[in-house]
C-alpha cells in the first residue's frame, strides 16, 4: 500500500510538472488539478464534520467550555443554514458578515494591536540589548514615517528614510525570504517526486 | 623316603614324628606353627624385599611414629655431642686394628646378618636374613660405652659413683627379645641335658658353631674368669640376681646379647667364654688410642683411679657388666652415677641425676654418653641389661685384655656408628612389642631421614580408629595430600555479593548518570509580569487617540505627499484598462482586514469604474472572500450600483489553495463554473467571450496575505499572458510583494492605507475612505512612535536597574 501510494504521488506530481512543459500533458495537468480541488472542498467539509463532532462531544460530556462549543456549533449550523437556503449574497447574510465575523475579527485585530505595542513598549525590559534597541527603533521610524504631520510628510523620515527603509532595507529582505522559498518549494518537490518525502503518509 | 625330614643342618634324613635331628640334635619341628603369608619367616638366602617405605609411613601407627620423631630427636641430640666430642670417637675409627673397617660396615649391616668377623670366626658365611639374628643386644655390646664405665667402677677411689646401682631390669623387656632368644633362656629347657643342643638349634649355624668351639675351652676360660682381675663387682651394681650361683641358668639369660648367649647357653662360667673372649691379647689399640686422647681419663687416671678399674677401662665395653658384678664398694660413686645416666633408666631418673653428671663426669664418661644417647630405647627396653651375665663370665675371665683382643671390628664399629643408624626404642607403655609386630612391619620401617620428611609432610594425626581391624590405632589412615576433607558444597547464594563501599560506589555512578541524563533547564530571564493596568492603559489611549479622529472626522492630517512607482503604476493601469473591458479580481483577505484592505482598493476602483465601468469577476480563494466581495460592492463602491450579473460577477469560493489558482489560470471555465447564484458564470455577461485568463483586461488581487498574492503571480504567470496584474495589499504584506513589482511580475503595486490615500489624492479624494481613517492613522501611528520610544526607554531604564541590583545580590 505504501508503495501505491507512493506511486500515485510520483505519478500526479511528475504529469503536473510535466504540465508546465509539456502543452500534450496540460489537459492531464488540468484534470488532476480539478481532482485536486475537489478533494480539497471534500476535506474543507470534511473539517467541518469533524469540528462538529469534536464540539458536539464536548458538548455531550459537558466538559469547561462547553457553551462555547455550543455557541460554536450553533452559528456555524446557522450560518450554513443560512448560506445553504438565502444564498451568500442575501442581505442576512451580509449582516452575519458584517455584524458578527467582521466586528470580531477586527477586534481581535485591534486587540492585537494593543499587544503588540505593549510588547514593543516591555521589550527593552527584558531585552536590552543592541538587536532589541533596533528592532524598536526601527519601528518607531517605520511608525513616524508612515503617518503624516498636519503640514505633511514628515520632513526626512517620511520621504527619505521611511520609503528607503521600506523599499531597500525591506525590499531586500523580502527577496532573500522569498528566494528561500523558492529554494525550499522547490527542494520540496523534488523531495516528494523522488519519493524522499511522504507527506501523503506512509513515511 | 617321601615322608622323611631333612636336617637343615646336617642334611641328614630323619623320620617324620623326630622333633631333632638325630645328627646334629637340630631341631626340626617349628616350636610355632609355620607362618605365611606376610608374616612367613624370611628364609635363608632371600633376599628381602626391598619397599618404598615413604609410601607406607602415613598408615604406621602412631606409637610407630612416635617412635620414629624420638629416634630423630636422640640422633640428633647425639650429632651434636658427636660434634662436641669428636676427639673421643675418632680415636676409635681411625685405630688400626680389629675394630678398624667397622665403620665401613655398619652401613651393610642391614644387609648382612653375619658380620664378616664373625664369619671368620665360625667359618660359615653369612646368613642374608638379618633380621631373624640381628638384634638390640649385639647393638649394645657394640656400642662399648659401657666398659668405660666398667673402668671406672673398678676404680674405687671414685667415689661420686657410689650408690648408682641400677634397678632390677623390668621382667616386660623380656617381650621385646626374639622367640629363639628368649628360648634360650628358658630354665627349664636349660635344665634338660640336651638344652644346649636344642639351644642351638634355634641358634644360628654359625653361633652354633662358636658354641662347640667355646666348650672345648671351657675349663681354661672358667680359670682365667675366677683370676681375673676385675674381681667381684660392686655390690651397689650388681642386682641380687648377680649374685646367685653362676652355675644355674638364670631366668633373664635370654636378654643376653645373641653372640654371648650362643656362646655360652647355660652357663656363665669362664670356661664357656669363646677364645676371643678370653683372649689375654693386649688392649686393642684402638682403644688405646682412645683412652690416650681422651684428656677425661687421663685427668681421672693422675687423680689415683686404681690399676685395676684402669685396667677394665682400657677393656671392651662388655666388660661394663663385669664391673657391675664387683662389689658396690669396689666401685666408686662418679661411676654409679654415670650408670645411672644410661638410657637404661627412665627419663625421670636421668633427670635428678644431670646435675651430678654435669659436675663430675669426666671427658670420658662424656664421650660414654654420647654414645650410650645413640642406643635406642627400644633396645634397651628389649633387651635387659644382664649385668649377672656379665658378671659372671668376666669373673671366669683370667685376662680381661684378651676379650677386647678379640672384639670384632663389626663392635668397635657400631660404637662409632653414625647415631641415625640406631633405632629409637618406643617408651609407650601401651606400645606393641616387637615380637607382637609383623614381619612386614619390621621391613617397613623407615629410615630416620625418610621419617622426617615424612612427618614433615604430614601433620600429627590423632584420629583413632572406631571400627574395623584398625580399631583402636590412631593416625593409621591419615588425609594425605590432595585429600582434602570431604563436606558438602559451599551453597553460592546467588544474590550479588557487593561490599557497603561497592554499594556506595554503585549509587555514586547511578547519581552521575542521571545527571548525565536530566534536562539542564535553560537559563532565562526572570519571569515579567504582565502589567495589566500599563494594557489597558494602552487600550485605553489607543482606543480613545483613534476613535476621537474617527468620530470627530477631523482632518488635521494632510495626506501624504508623492506617489511612489508601485501605486503610479496601479493607477496607470486603473487608467488603461479598456472600457467596459472584463477584469479578474482576486479577494483573498480576511475580514479582520477589512478596513484597511477597503480603504486601500476602494480608490482604484473608484477610479476605474468611474474612468472605465470594467465588468468585474470577482474570485476568492478564502471562504469569506465572496461575502467580502458584496461587502465591497455594496459598501465602497455602492455608490457605482454594479449589479451580480451585469456588472460584476462573483465566482465565490475557489477551493484547492494554489493547486486550485493554478486550475482556474489554466481552465477558468472548467474551474468555477458557476457564479455565487449557482449560474453558469461563463454564460453571464460580465465573462461573455472569456474562456481563459489572458482574455481579461486586468487581473486585481486584493489580499493581505503576501503568499496569496505569490500564488497568484506565480501560478497565472504562463496562463494571463501580457494583462495587466495589480496587487492591492495590507501594508503588512507590501514589502514581501515589493519584489515582484521591482521585478516587473507585476505592474502595480497599492499597499494599505498609505497606498489608498495617495490613490485617492489622484482620484480626486474618492471615496474619502482614506481620508477618513487618515487621521486616526497618522494619529495612532504618531502615538504607537510615541508609546514605543517613550515605554522602551522608560523600561530600559527599569531593566538596568533591576539587572544592577541582581549583580549586587549575586
Amino acid at each position: 500500500m505504501r508503495v501505491l501510494t507512493a506511486v500515485i504521488a510520483i505519478a500526479a506530481g511528475s504529469l503536473i510538472l510535466g504540465g508546465y512543459f509539456l502543452p500534450a500533458l496540460a489537459d492531464v495537468q488540468t484534470l488532476l488539478l480539478n481532482w485536486a480541488i475537489i478533494l480539497a472542498g471534500v476535506a474543507v467539509l470534511v473539517g467541518i464534520s469533524n469540528l462538529i463532532s469534536v464540539h458536539t462531544d464536548k458538548i455531550s460530556r459537558r466538559e469547561k467550555g462547553s457553551a462555547y462549543s455550543a455557541l460554536l456549533v450553533i452559528g456555524l449550523v446557522a450560518t450554513l443554514s443560512f448560506g445553504m437556503i438565502l444564498r451568500p449574497h442575501h442581505s442576512t447574510m451580509k449582516i452575519v458578515m458584517n455584524g458578527i465575523i467582521i466586528p470580531a475579527e477586527a477586534s481581535l485585530m485591534g486587540v492585537l494591536t494593543i499587544s503588540l505595542l505593549y510588547a514593543a513598549i516591555r521589550l527593552l525590559r527584558r531585552r536590552a540589548d543592541l538587536m532589541g534597541i533596533i528592532f524598536l527603533s526601527t519601528a518607531a521610524l517605520l511608525l513616524f514615517g508612515s503617518a503624516t504631520m498636519p503640514l505633511g510628510d514628515i520632513p526626512l523620515i517620511g520621504t527619505l528614510l521611511r520609503p528607503w527603509v521600506t523599499q531597500i532595507l525591506a525590499l531586500g529582505g523580502a527577496r532573500g525570504i522569498l528566494i528561500g522559498v523558492a529554494l525550499g518549494t522547490l527542494t520540496t518537490g523534488l523531495r516528494v517526486l523522488f519519493g524522499a518525502d511522504r507527506p501523503y503518509g506512509g513515511n | 623316603m617321601s615322608d622323611m625330614i631333612k636336617c637343615p643342618s646336617c642334611a641328614e634324613n630323619n623320620l617324620p614324628d623326630q622333633e631333632f635331628c638325630q645328627y646334629c640334635q637340630t631341631r626340626l619341628q617349628p616350636l610355632t606353627d609355620p607362618l605365611d603369608g606376610a608374616d612367613a619367616p624370611i628364609k635363608p638366602g632371600q633376599a628381602p624385599t626391598k619397599k618404598n617405605t615413604a609410601e607406607l609411613e602415613p598408615i604406621l601407627p602412631q606409637w610407630l611414629r612416635d617412635a620414629r620423631d624420638s629416634a630423630r630427636k636422640d640422633d640428633q641430640q647425639a650429632t651434636q655431642q658427636n660434634l662436641q666430642q669428636p676427639s673421643q670417637l675418632k680415636p676409635a675409627s681411625s685405630a688400626k686394628d680389629l675394630l678398624a673397617g667397622l665403620q665401613s660396615q655398619a652401613g651393610d649391616d642391614e644387609e648382612d646378618d653375619m658380620p664378616d668377623w664373625l664369619a671368620s670366626i665360625t667359618g660359615v658365611n653369612s646368613k642374608p636374613i638379618k633380621s631373624q639374628t640381628e638384634s638390640f643386644a649385639v647393638r649394645w655390646v657394640e656400642l662399648g660405652g659401657k666398659d668405660d664405665f666398667a673402668k671406672d667402677e673398678s676404680d674405687g677411689s671414685s667415689s661420686d659413683l657410689a650408690g648408682l646401682k641400677s634397678s632390677e631390669p623390668q621382667p616386660d623387656e623380656n617381650n621385646e627379645v626374639r622367640d629363639w632368644f628368649r628360648n634360650l633362656g628358658n630354665p627349664e629347657q636349660a635344665q634338660q641335658p640336651e638344652q644346649s643342643d636344642s639351644t642351638d638349634s634355634d641358634l644360628p649355624d654359625w653361633l652354633r658353631v662358636t658354641g662347640s668351639q667355646n666348650e672345648k675351652s671351657k675349663s681354661a676360660d672358667s680359670a682365667d674368669h675366677s683370676e681375673s682381675g676385675v674381681g667381684e663387682p660392686p655390690a651397689g651394681i650388681i642386682s641380687e640376681e648377680a649374685e646367685s650361683p653362676s652355675d644355674s641358668p638364670k631366668p633373664n639369660q635370654d636378654k643376653s646379647f645373641e653372640w654371648l648367649k650362643s656362646t655360652v647357653p647355660a652357663t656363665s662360667s669362664r670356661e664357656e667364654i669363646p677364645d676371643w673372649l678370653s683372649n689375654d691379647a693386649a688392649v686393642p689399640p684402638a682403644f688405646t688410642a682412645a683412652e690416650d686422647e681422651s684428656a677425661e681419663l687421663k685427668d681421672a687416671q693422675s687423680n689415683g683411679i686404681s690399676d685395676r678399674l684402669e685396667t677394665v677401662a682400657l677393656q671392651s665395653p662388655s666388660s661394663l657388666t663385669a664391673v657391675e658384678d664387683e662389689p658396690s664398694g669396689g666401685i666408686s660413686d662418679r661411676l654409679k652415677a654415670v650408670e645411672f645416666q644410661s638410657p637404661i633408666h627412665t627419663e625421670s631418673e636421668e633427670k635428678t641425676i644431670e646435675p651430678a653428671q654435669d659436675a663430675d663426669t669426666l671427658g670420658w664418661l662424656d664421650t660414654f654418653q654420647a654414645v650410650s644417647a645413640y642406643q635406642p630405647e627400644n633396645s634397651l627396653a628389649q633387651v635387659d641389661f644382664t649385668p649377672l651375665d656379665f658378671a659372671e663370665d668376666f669373673q671366669a675371665s683370667d685376662n680381661m685384655d684378651g676379650l677386647f683382643t678379640d672384639i670384632p671390628d663389626g663392635l668397635l664399629s657400631t660404637l662409632e656408628a653414625p647415631p641415625s643408624s640406631l633405632p629409637t626404642a618406643d617408651t609407650n607403655s601401651e606400645a606393641i612389642a616387637p615380637d607382637d609386630q609383623p614381619s612386614w612391619v619390621e621391613s617397613m620401617r623407615p629410615v630416620d631421614s625418610d621419617i622426617s620428611e615424612l612427618s614433615s609432610n604430614f601433620p600429627a594425626d590423632q584420629t583413632v580408629e572406631s571400627s574395623g581391624v584398625l580399631a583402636g590405632l590412631s593416625g593409621v589412615l591419615p588425609s594425605g595430600l590432595g585429600f582434602a576433607q570431604m563436606s558438602r558444597p559451599k551453597a553460592y547464594s546467588t544474590k550479588l555479593q557487593v561490599s557497603d563501599e561497592q554499594l556506595a560506589q554503585a549509587a555514586l555512578l547511578e547519581q552521575i548518570l542521571a545527571a548525565e541524563t536530566a534536562p539542564v533547564p535553560i537559563a532565562s530571564f526572570s519571569v515579567l509580569r504582565t502589567s495589566r493596568s500599563l494594557r489597558w492603559f494602552l487600550a485605553f489611549i489607543v482606543f480613545v487617540m483613534i476613535t476621537i479622529p474617527l468620530f470627530m472626522r477631523t482632518q488635521m492630517f494632510s495626506l501624504p505627499v508623492g506617489v511612489p512607482m508601485d501605486v503610479n503604476g496601479a493607477l496607470q493601469v486603473a487608467q488603461a484598462i479598456p472600457e467596459s473591458a472584463p477584469v479578474l479580481v482576486a479577494f483573498d483577505y480576511e475580514p479582520a482586514r477589512v478596513g484597511e484592505m477597503e480603504a486601500a482598493a476602494a480608490p482604484m476602483f473608484d477610479q476605474m469604474i468611474l474612468l472605465r465601468h470594467p465588468h468585474l469577476t470577482f474570485i476568492s480563494t478564502n471562504e469569506t472572500g465572496a461575502i467580502l466581495v458584496e461587502r465591497f460592492i455594496s459598501g465602497p463602491l455602492a455608490v457605482h450600483n454594479y449589479q451580480s450579473g451585469i456588472q460584476y460577477l462573483n465566482l465565490g469560493y475557489l477551493p484547492g489553495g494554489q493547486m486550485g489558482i493554478r486550475a482556474f489560470a489554466q481552465n477558468p471555465v472548467v474551474t468555477s463554473p458557476f457564479d455565487m447564484s449557482l449560474s453558469s458564470a461563463w454564460d453571464s455577461i460580465p465573462l461573455e467571450g472569456i474562456s481563459s485568463l489572458s482574455q481579461f483586461a486586468a487581473l486585481i488581487v486584493v489580499t493581505d496575505d503576501a503568499e496569496a498574492a505569490r500564488t497568484w503571480i506565480e501560478q497565472t504567470e504562463s496562463a494571463r499572458g501580457a494583462i495587466p496584474f495589480v496587487v492591492i495589499s495590507s501594508a503588512q504584506a507590501a514589502p514581501m510583494i515589493q519584489p515582484y513589482y521591482e521585478s516587473q511580475q507585476i505592474s502595480g503595486l497599492v499597499s494599505g492605507l498609505y497606498g489608498g490615500a495617495l490613490f485617492e489624492q489622484y482620484n480626486a479624494g474618492r471615496p474619502g475612505s482614506a481620508r477618513a481613517y487618515w487621521d486616526a492613522y497618522s494619529l495612532g501611528m504618531l502615538l504607537a512612535m510615541a508609546l514605543v520610544l517613550v515605554g522602551g526607554l522608560w523600561n530600559l531604564a527599569l531593566g538596568l536597574r533591576e539587572r544592577v541590583a541582581a549583580g549586587e545580590t549575586q
